[in-house]
C-alpha cells in the first residue's frame, strides 16, 4: 500500500500495477528450457472458458481458440454479471486476444504475453418510449503476462493479469449525444482450455 | 472426465448463470411519484470502486450520471467556503480526497478552486478534477430537466465545536436558485431541521429532505415541518415505514443502494427515488 500511495495509485489499479509485477518476477524463471517447434501440430484447436474482473465488471466468457506455434489466437463472447442485472439487456460482449508462448518449454506450467480487446455493449437507458436509444459500449484495451497449467488429456488453466486502458461511449437519448470517458483498467483473468481434438 | 464434456458442463453453467436472473416487477410501484422512481446518482456516478474511479462530486463523475448514464440527477455535497461560495465536497478535511489542507469552511473561493482532486493514474490518466463550484454545476445544467439533490452539509468542518451559520449558508443557496431560475430542478437534503426551515421561509427550493438513521423520528419530524420528504438509509427502514411516510404526504429517498440486492429490497419498499451507487444496474431492474 505504500508503494501505491507513493505511486498515486488508487482503487483496483494498485492491485493490478503489483499482480503485474508479481507475475513477472514469479513467471520469468519458467522462460528457462526450450522444447523447440518441430512436434508441434501446425494448428490446434481448443474451445476455453474464463471468468474475469476488469473495470467491465465480473464477468464470464467463452470461446474458441487456435494455437500456431509459438501463437495462441482466441475470440468468444462474454457477459458481465456484477455491473448490472438483466442480462438480457447487457452487457454482452466480444474479445480477442492474443498470446504469445516465448518459449515453449517441456515443464506443464507455460507462461506468456498476452494482449486482449474486449468490448461490451448494453442498451441505453431512456425513461420514456420516445426517446432514441442506441447501444452503450465499453472497450476495454490490455496487455499483460498469463501463466498456464496442464492437466493432462490437453486440459489447461491458465490465469492472466492484465493492465491497460477502457474507454465508456455512453448514448444519452435525451440531450441525443454521447458521452465518452477514459481510464486505467485492470484486468485479471482465471481460465480453462480444453483440445477439440485430441 | 473428457475434455468435451467439460466444456458442455461450464457451457451449461454459463447459460445457467445468464438466465437464471428474474426482473424486478416493477409495474405495481406505489409512491407519490406516480409509481416512477427516480434514479438519483450518489456524488455524481457514485462512489470511487473499480467499475467507476472518477471522484465523488467532481464533474466528471457528475456528466457520466447525467450525459452519460442519463439518471434522472444527482445528489451532491454542498459546503460553503468562508468567503460565500458554494463547493461540492462531501469529507471532513481536504487532504482526504484533494491535494489542499484544512477544510471548505476555511478557506476562501480562489483557493478552494485551485483544489485538485488526488486521483492517482487508476482513475483518469492524467485527467485533472479540479473542486467544483455548484454555480458552475448548476449553469451547465440551466434549461434541462436533471434534477439536483444538494446534501447540504452545515457544520463548521475546521472547528466542529462552532456554531454553524445557517443564515448565511441558506441565504447563499437561495440567491443562487434564485438566480439561476433553477427551483424546480433542485432538491434540498439537511440532518437539521432548522437549515431546512429556514430554505422553507426562503421559499425557492420546492421539495426540502430531512435525513436521519432513525426512520420514526425523520417521519414525525418531517412531516410535522411541512418538509416534502425524507431520506434515509435503506438499510434502516421498513417497507411500513415508507407507506407510513407516504400516507403523512413525505416522499421517501433511500440511500446505501448499490448491489443487486439492495436494489431489490430498496425497489420492494416503493420509495420515490433511489439515491444509488449504481445507476447502471437500478435502470435496469427498473
Amino acid at each position: 500500500m505504500f508503494f501505491c500511495r507513493a505511486w498515486k495509485v488508487g482503487n483496483g489499479g494498485c492491485l493490478g500495477v503489483l499482480f503485474f509485477c508479481l507475475n513477472f518476477l514469479v513467471l520469468t524463471p519458467s522462460f528457462a528450457q526450450n522444447m523447440g517447434t518441430d512436434s508441434l501440430p501446425l494448428l490446434e484447436w481448443k474451445l476455453g472458458s474464463h471468468v474475469q474482473f476488469s473495470h467491465a465488471g465480473i464477468g464470464m466468457g467463452v470461446g474458441a481458440s487456435v494455437d500456431f506455434r509459438h501463437f495462441r489466437f482466441y475470440t468468444g463472447g462474454r457477459i458481465n454479471f456484477a455491473k448490472k442485472y438483466t442480462p438480457t439487456k447487457g452487457p454482452i460482449g466480444i474479445e480477442f486476444s492474443a498470446a504469445y508462448f516465448p518459449i515453449l518449454s517441456e515443464n506443464r506450467v507455460q507462461s506468456f504475453a498476452v494482449a486482449t480487446y474486449q468490448v461490451d455493449f448494453s442498451k441505453s437507458y431512456c425513461r420514456t418510449a420516445a426517446c432514441v436509444r442506441k447501444m452503450n459500449t465499453i472497450h476495454a484495451y490490455t496487455i499483460g503476462y498469463g501463466m498456464e497449467i496442464e492437466l493432462g488429456k490437453g486440459i489447461s488453466i491458465n490465469n492472466s493479469i492484465q493492465v491497460g486502458q477502457y474507454t465508456e461511449r455512453f448514448y444519452n437519448g435525451i440531450l441525443q449525444e454521447r458521452y465518452s470517458t477514459s481510464g486505467f483498467n485492470a484486468l485479471v483473468k482465471l481460465g480453462v482450455m480444453v483440445p477439440v481434438r485430441r | 472426465m473428457k475434455p468435451k464434456k467439460l466444456f458442455s458442463y461450464l457451457f451449461y453453467v454459463l447459460l445457467f448463470l445468464a438466465f437464471s436472473c428474474q426482473k424486478n416487477d416493477t409495474t405495481q410501484i406505489q409512491n407519490l411519484n406516480g409509481g416512477e422512481v427516480e434514479v438519483i446518482g450518489h456524488q455524481g456516478s457514485g462512489l470511487g470502486t473499480a467499475h467507476n474511479a472518477l471522484p465523488p462530486n467532481s464533474l466528471a463523475s457528475i456528466q457520466r450520471a447525467i450525459n452519460g448514464l442519463n439518471a434522472d440527477g444527482v445528489e451532491v455535497d454542498v459546503e460553503m467556503s468562508v468567503d460565500g461560495e458554494l463547493f461540492l465536497y462531501h469529507d471532513k478535511m481536504l487532504e482526504s480526497l484533494t491535494d489542499c489542507e484544512g477544510c471548505i469552511t476555511g478557506m476562501l473561493a480562489e483557493d478552494l478552486e485551485r483544489c485538485k482532486y488526488d486521483v492517482g493514474i487508476s482513475n483518469t490518466l492524467g485527467q485533472a478534477h479540479y473542486l467544483v463550484k455548484l454555480e458552475d454545476l448548476l449553469t451547465l445544467y440551466q434549461g434541462t430537466s436533471y434534477l439536483f439533490y444538494l446534501d447540504i452539509r452545515f457544520r463548521n468542518r475546521c472547528d466542529e465545536s462552532l456554531d454553524p451559520d445557517l443564515d448565511s449558508l441558506a441565504q447563499a443557496i437561495h440567491e443562487l436558485v434564485t438566480r439561476l431560475d433553477m427551483g424546480f430542478q433542485i432538491r434540498a437534503i439537511s440532518l437539521s431541521v432548522s437549515l431546512l426551515q429556514k430554505l422553507q421561509v426562503l421559499g425557492s427550493i420546492p421539495e426540502l429532505y430531512l435525513d436521519s438513521s432513525y426512520p420514526e423520528w425523520v417521519i414525525e419530524e418531517a412531516a410535522k415541518a411541512n418538509f416534502q420528504g425524507i431520506s434515509i438509509s435503506n438499510d434502516l427502514i421498513s417497507a411500513a415505514q415508507v407507506e407510513k411516510a407516504h400516507q403523512l404526504g413525505l416522499k421517501v429517498s433511500l440511500f446505501d443502494v448499490k448491489i443487486r440486492s439492495n436494489v431489490i429490497s430498496a425497489i420492494s419498499k416503493h420509495p420515490d427515488m433511489l439515491n444509488t451507487d449504481n445507476i447502471e444496474l437500478c435502470q435496469q431492474v427498473l
